[in-house]
């Protein structure tokens, strides 16, 4: 059902104060979900997810949740993290192949690999 | 001055017990490399395409490339070349191990096995003697105690043998060389079972196949192996890791299918992945002949120390089954191994088995105290023992492999395979290229006949955005091709992450004195792949065999990264025709003459 449809429903129901209250009410959800859809992992709204693997997990953690707040892109996280850029093989963004200078955005799920293969 | 090749080739006719010598035709040799070219060629001049697969008319060749044996980095690769029982077509099996080294230090390029032995039997070869010996005293023995039994009557011999499950002709049965390497698909295990062959052992006093030019075989060798040693993939990532590491990066990218590929995001993947086995499990690394990589994992399965799984079977078991336990899974590979079966299409016909559970399709009562549920480390176990064995009804319908078992129910669709052979662990709805590879491999549903995976998803040679269809099926193509010449040479398809065409062009002419450039080398791989499918014609093949399952096309990924996507082989495929210089899936008359394979 599209926002405006919810609406005129709502507007039969409860009338026009309630309207305005559960529009806002419902593009937050809107909102608050649309973040949550980007990455696949559910986390917080305001966070992202970093995953760490293979080697890089020697010394550090599989999964670092982090306020997404001052992160701009994955070479933050990488410095924060203490992980030389020319070490990393592979990096996800959601799942899509991307570029450490890729921006980045809360509700996101990083995946960062050192080179690996096999078949 | 040496060829690589030794010049003769073995024809041991099991029927009759006549064993003859033949010489090698080394132009020929030269033209189709070796391995799976050759092997492909003499099947095909000999007209195996049109016989049944199990009867005394197939012939089941054992064959290696110029390189096996030779100094070149991971050369201890043969081929299995038949034609299998569970596709109806065209089957080259390649396994490691010592075993393919050992024949070629023994002084054959080949053995060719015909016919079918009265009782069940084992080849023994010993450098130039070769002879067909009494195997009754071991029927029904799995195949790392058959090993060990076998290595007692021929002390310094490698070990070539099939379990129960070839022994009744499972038909996804596998032939087991030095206890854990498989030559593991198509049911080449079910056609040794056919001729009564439990083994063949091999022993050899000499361990050095002279080349055309020993030099220029040391330098390109050099050069091979500093590359191997340089690339983060082959020096680092598989040594440290094997082939499991892969279970979280295709799981990222939401293409690990998931519960016979209904899903295709396993949450429980890390349980089953290359950290959490190396944290856990690993014993230490294996290694095949000569080879520097030593991509093999040595497991603890409860007091045993065995072989471990590969990605394929720690997808398959795992998150195909929905099963998170590493432990059960170590254990079902392992019975694969002792029973002789495929790895792979094993575990995905339980899969699939599950899947018409769930569905109520199969019933409770059908599986006789062992439910197939979803997530059950149980039945993984429990029901690749019942497959081995061949024990109870559902089991033997079962060890025929997912299309015969859907088939039986009625239920086709969840049959998760191309051309009866299933697919493995990687989703081409989220990975446009590999379902060209799934679609038109010639020995059906299979990921290493053009491995797609490594563009699309590891960034080698470079990356492709593995959602795109645009140029893929080239890409694909060339994959195939160069897959074919390294299959032909006896080198370990692994060995491409580090090195390319002109690697392999030097080390084949320095082994051999041809004079192939980089880009004649694939036009011979191009020859092969070729004459692969002129023998899948001859056996009946048609273009509708060139298909994926519906369920790629139809149903998109549920869950995870790749949520929405579906696969564009509608799109892919007649390109790829277009680039292979095919109509209708199979070659035209122009293509034929190009490649010199005209009738
Ligand atoms: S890379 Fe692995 S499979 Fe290939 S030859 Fe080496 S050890 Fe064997």
């Amino acid at each position: 059902m599209s926002k405006f449809g919810l609406q005129t429903v709502l507007s039969e129901a409860y009338g026009l104060e309630g309207v305005l209250f559960a529009g806002w009410l419902f593009g937050s959800l809107c909102l608050h979900s649309e973040k949550r859809m980007r990455g696949f992992a559910g986390q917080e709204a305001g966070m992202i997810e970093v995953r760490l693997f293979a080697t890089f997990r020697e010394g550090r953690k599989k999964i670092y949740q982090m306020d997404a707040e001052g992160l701009e892109k994955a070479s933050d996280v990488l410095d924060l993290l203490q992980i030389p850029r020319e070490e990393v093989a592979i990096y996800l963004i959601n799942g899509r192949h991307s570029s450490v200078e890729d921006k980045i955005q809360d509700g996101d799920v990083l995946a960062i690999f050192p080179p690996v293969g096999g078949g | 001055m040496g060829t690589g090749y030794n010049g003769k080739i073995a024809r041991i006719n099991l029927t009759t017990g006549e064993i003859t010598t033949e010489t090698l035709d080394l132009e020929l040799a030269k033209r189709f490399i070796g391995g799976r070219g050759l092997g492909t060629k003499i099947l095909y001049d000999e007209g195996v395409a049109k016989v049944g697969p199990l009867s005394p008319e197939n012939k089941l060749i054992y064959i290696t490339g110029p390189m096996t044996g030779t100094k070149a980095p991971t050369a201890g690769r043969y081929m299995v070349v038949t034609k299998s029982p569970l596709t109806g077509m065209i089957a080259s099996s390649n396994s490691g191990g010592k075993w393919g080294g050992k024949l070629k230090y023994a002084g054959w390029d080949a053995l060719i096995v015909e016919g079918r032995a009265e009782k069940l039997s084992y080849i023994n070869v010993e450098d130039e003697k070769i002879e067909i010996l009494d195997a009754q005293r071991y029927e029904g023995m799995m195949s790392e105690k058959l090993d060990e039994e076998l290595k007692k009557v021929h002390p310094s011999c490698s070990v070539l043998n099939i379990g129960p499950a070839g022994e009744h002709q499972a038909l996804l049965a596998a032939i087991m060389n030095d206890k854990d390497r498989a030559a593991g698909r198509s049911g080449v295990g079910a056609v040794m079972g056919s001729k009564n062959l439990k083994a063949i052992t091999v022993s050899a006093q000499r361990t050095v196949i002279p080349a055309a030019d020993e030099e220029a075989l040391k330098a390109a060798f050099e050069d091979c192996l500093k590359l191997i040693r340089e690339n983060g993939v082959t020096g680092g990532g598989l040594p440290t890791y094997g082939t499991a590491v892969l279970v979280n990066i295709i799981n990222n990218t939401g293409s690990f299918p998931t519960r016979n590929w209904q899903e295709s995001y396993f949450e429980q993947a890390d349980d089953t992945s290359g950290e959490t086995l190396k944290e856990k499990y690993l014993v230490k690394n294996a290694a095949c002949h000569r080879c520097p990589i030593a991509c093999g994992r040595v497991v603890k399965v409860g007091d045993k120390v065995v072989g471990g799984p590969e990605y394929e079977p720690l997808w398959a078991y795992g998150g195909n089954c929905g099963v998170n336990d590493l432990n059960a899974i170590d254990e079902a590979n392992m019975w694969c191994n002792e029973y002789g079966l495929d790895a792979i299409s094993t575990p995905c016909t339980i899969a699939a088995a599950m899947e018409l559970y769930d569905k109520g399709i199969i019933t409770e009562e059908e599986c006789e105290g062992m439910p197939l549920a979803w997530g059950s480390a149980a039945a993984i176990v429990e029901w690749t023992k019942r497959m081995g064995e061949g024990r109870g009804k559902l089991a033997r319908l079962m060890a025929d492999g997912s299309y015969r078992l859907c088939e039986y129910y009625q239920h086709p669709e969840i049959s998760m395979s191309v051309k009866k052979q299933e697919m493995p662990a990687y989703d081409a709805r989220g990975i446009q290229g590999i379902g060209i590879t799934y679609a038109t491999s010639n020995r059906g549903g299979c990921h290493v006949r053009g491995y797609m995976i490594s563009p699309e998803v590891l960034g080698l040679p470079e990356q492709l955005d593995r959602t795109s269809v645009e140029g893929k099926a080239k890409w694909c193509m060339i994959f195939q091709d160069l897959t074919a010449v390294i299959d032909s040479m006896g080198l370990c398809l692994f060995s491409s992450f580090a090195l390319g065409a002109p690697n392999y062009a030097a080390l084949l002419n320095a082994g051999t004195g041809t004079s192939y450039t980089p880009e004649e080398l694939l036009v011979a791989g191009e020859r092969i792949y070729n004459l692969e499918r002129l023998f899948n014609k001859a056996a009946g093949m048609r273009p509708e065999d060139d298909r994926l399952p519906k369920r790629l096309m139809e149903e998109p990924i549920q869950n995870g990264p790749s949520k929405g996507q579906r696969s564009r082989i509608d799109v892919t495929l007649p390109e790829y025709y277009k680039v292979r210089g095919w109509e209708n899936a199979f070659p035209t008359e122009e293509t034929l003459k190009r490649l010199g394979l005209e009738a």
